[in-house]
């Protein structure tokens, strides 16, 4: 187990070398390296204001929801989970689009937090919401419905926002639903790289309540775990790390949904220590393989981050539910 | 042991109240009653909830006051819900049974692995560890349950109908176990029960739920299932 964690992480460490590296159109790998003066400071401002970031936040984000999607399938019971899929982004999606169409900011940095703010709020309301609807519900499917339907209603609400904007909102927002992995400035790392350390680290002390809450809440009671309180801080976890996420890149489908899948197919384990980590890296390596490819596609084709995820996602999740119908 | 004083299970409305009962060590107690009588809101009462109220105490403890942790060590619950997972195996499932007595990252001593592997023998599961949980017949999964029940080393076990998905031979073995596991670990066992003829073989003690009188009745000794039919369903002749 420890020698499957290890090498998907030499992996992520060798993928990240590479996305810093890969070529601009016909130039060399590594240009930054060795080039010529000049050419080596444009080449160290690519670096430093698209690749670093770009790399950073691609292996954040696929990190931060694959954890995500896995505690949500913990927590629900609910092998088809994820913050998409159930509608946190949504909540996201709305709060943003409250924010970002509904006042006007002077300030960057302002900005800068209360878009987080927004997402994350949105984020937590919504799983609220949804855990208190998935507490009245037995079917795994009815409860994608519900994710289905919230989502509905948003784009029909910020659709209503979005004829009422000004054009300069309207565009910011425009821009930010598109889903990007190149939002980030090299001087937003630390915040975000702090923010999401924390917590990271608090999702790991949920390691037993979750390894006991595979077998049902009530079983779970049995063994001595407060099921209120867990699922409290579950929500508050998820909907920190998704609303991160969504701020800084814009929705991103399916992630969340199927590398937990994945690792629980492969490892065969319900030992959350080894489905986290093992999540956070495939996490990471997936969107960082997705930002590449965007990154090789571009001379041909402009591909948003969530198309991709969706264009590779929705068959695969598709897949998962001729696997699981065949199984009931 | 367990000790009842003038209490009242109740789930929104009343269900049946419980004027005195005093449960002990070594009694195999079937808990009998309709469908809807609050049989399975009794059992899970025991894990906190408000559904029962009134005088309930463990050796002299007040029941509501114990931490839900010190609780985990003290009466386990075998369900039928649990259909078993794909990625969790059975020996997984098993070393779940300690989890009240594990530390924060639920590390396993070394006393607590030689348990589980001393109950895995006992209950025959010794092939079956690196299995799917998802992948145990029902008879198996019942018994990997009541291992993990063992396990949890509690005084009280609680079975939620156990027998309810097994053919007759399989539930005739799982009755013999459990009242094995009563006989020689000295634990108090209750069984809600819907299967009265296995009941009157095997266990020691009935609680009846009576639906006229909203009331539990025990009966000790000896009863026929035509006793206890007349108590539990008094509508059928």
């Amino acid at each position: 187990m420890v020698k499957w964690q290890l090498s998907l992480g030499i992996l992520l460490l060798a993928l990240a070398v590479l996305a810093i590296g890969l070529p601009h159109a016909n130039g060399a790998w590594f240009a930054f390296w060795n080039a010529s003066d000049v050419q080596q400071a444009n080449e160290w401002i690519l670096l430093t204001v698209y690749r670093i970031p770009e790399v950073f936040i691609a292996v954040l984000a696929g990190m931060a929801l694959a954890v995500s999607g896995l505690l949500l399938q913990t927590v629900l019971n609910n092998p088809l989970a994820g913050p998409s899929i159930l509608g946190l982004t949504s909540g996201s999606h709305l709060f943003v689009a409250l924010v970002l169409m509904g006042g006007s900011f002077s300030s960057d940095l302002f900005q800068d937090v209360s878009t987080t703010f927004a997402a994350a709020f949105g984020a937590f309301v919504f799983g609220m919401l949804i855990l208190l609807i998935a507490t009245k519900m037995r079917s795994a499917v009815s409860l994608l419905l519900v994710g289905m339907m919230l989502g509905t209603f948003v784009s029909a609400f910020t659709g209503l926002l979005m004829s009422h904007a000004d054009s300069m909102s309207l565009k910011s927002f425009t821009m930010w639903s598109f889903g990007s992995l190149r939002q980030v400035a090299l001087d937003q790392i630390p915040l975000i790289a702090s923010v999401f350390m924390v917590v990271f680290i608090a999702a790991f002390f949920l390691v037993k309540p979750l390894n006991a809450m595979v077998l049902g809440e009530h079983q779970a009671a049995f063994l001595g775990v407060n099921i209120v309180r867990n699922r409290w801080i579950v929500i508050l976890i998820v909907s920190l790390l998704t609303g991160l996420v969504t701020a800084f890149c814009g929705p991103i489908a399916f992630i969340g949904l199927i590398v937990p899948n994945i690792v629980k197919m492969t490892l065969k384990t319900a030992n959350h220590l080894h489905l986290m980590i093992a999540s956070a890296l495939i996490g990471g390596i997936v969107l960082l393989i997705c930002s590449m490819l965007i990154r090789l596609l571009e001379p041909l084709i402009v591909l948003p981050i969530n198309t991709l995820t969706s264009l590779i996602g929705a068959p695969v999740v598709l897949l998962l539910l001729l696997k699981k119908i065949r199984n009931a | 042991m367990l000790k009842f004083q003038q209490c009242t299970v109740l789930q929104k409305r009343t269900l049946f109240s419980i004027p005195e009962l005093i449960l002990d060590r070594g009694q195999f107690v079937a808990l009998i009653g309709a469908n809807g009588t609050g049989k399975s809101t009794f059992l899970s009462s025991f894990s906190g909830g408000k559904s029962i109220q009134g005088d309930l105490t463990f050796d002299e403890h007040d029941w509501w006051k114990i931490q839900p942790k010190e609780r985990a060590k003290m009466v386990a619950l075998v369900d039928n819900r649990f259909q078993g997972l794909e990625h969790l195996s059975t020996q997984e499932y098993l070393e779940l049974g300690r989890f009240p007595y594990t530390n924060l990252i639920g590390r396993l001593t070394e006393k607590d692995k030689s348990l589980i592997a001393e109950i895995a023998e006992e209950m025959q599961l010794k092939t079956l560890l690196n299995q799917a949980t998802s992948t145990l017949s029902d008879g198996e999964r019942q018994r990997a349950s009541i291992a993990r029940a063992l396990i949890q080393e509690t005084p009280i076990i609680l079975l939620d109908e156990p027998t309810s998905f097994l053919d007759y031979p399989t539930k005739r073995s799982i009755m013999n176990l459990v009242k094995k596991i009563v006989e020689e670990h000295g634990k108090l066992v209750i069984m809600a029960t819907h299967d009265l003829e296995l009941s009157v073989q095997f266990c020691s003690h009935w609680m009846v739920i009576q639906p006229d009188i909203k009331q539990l009745e025990m009966i000790e000794g000896n009863v026929t299932v035509e006793q206890l039919i007349l108590k539990a369903f008094p509508g059928v002749s």
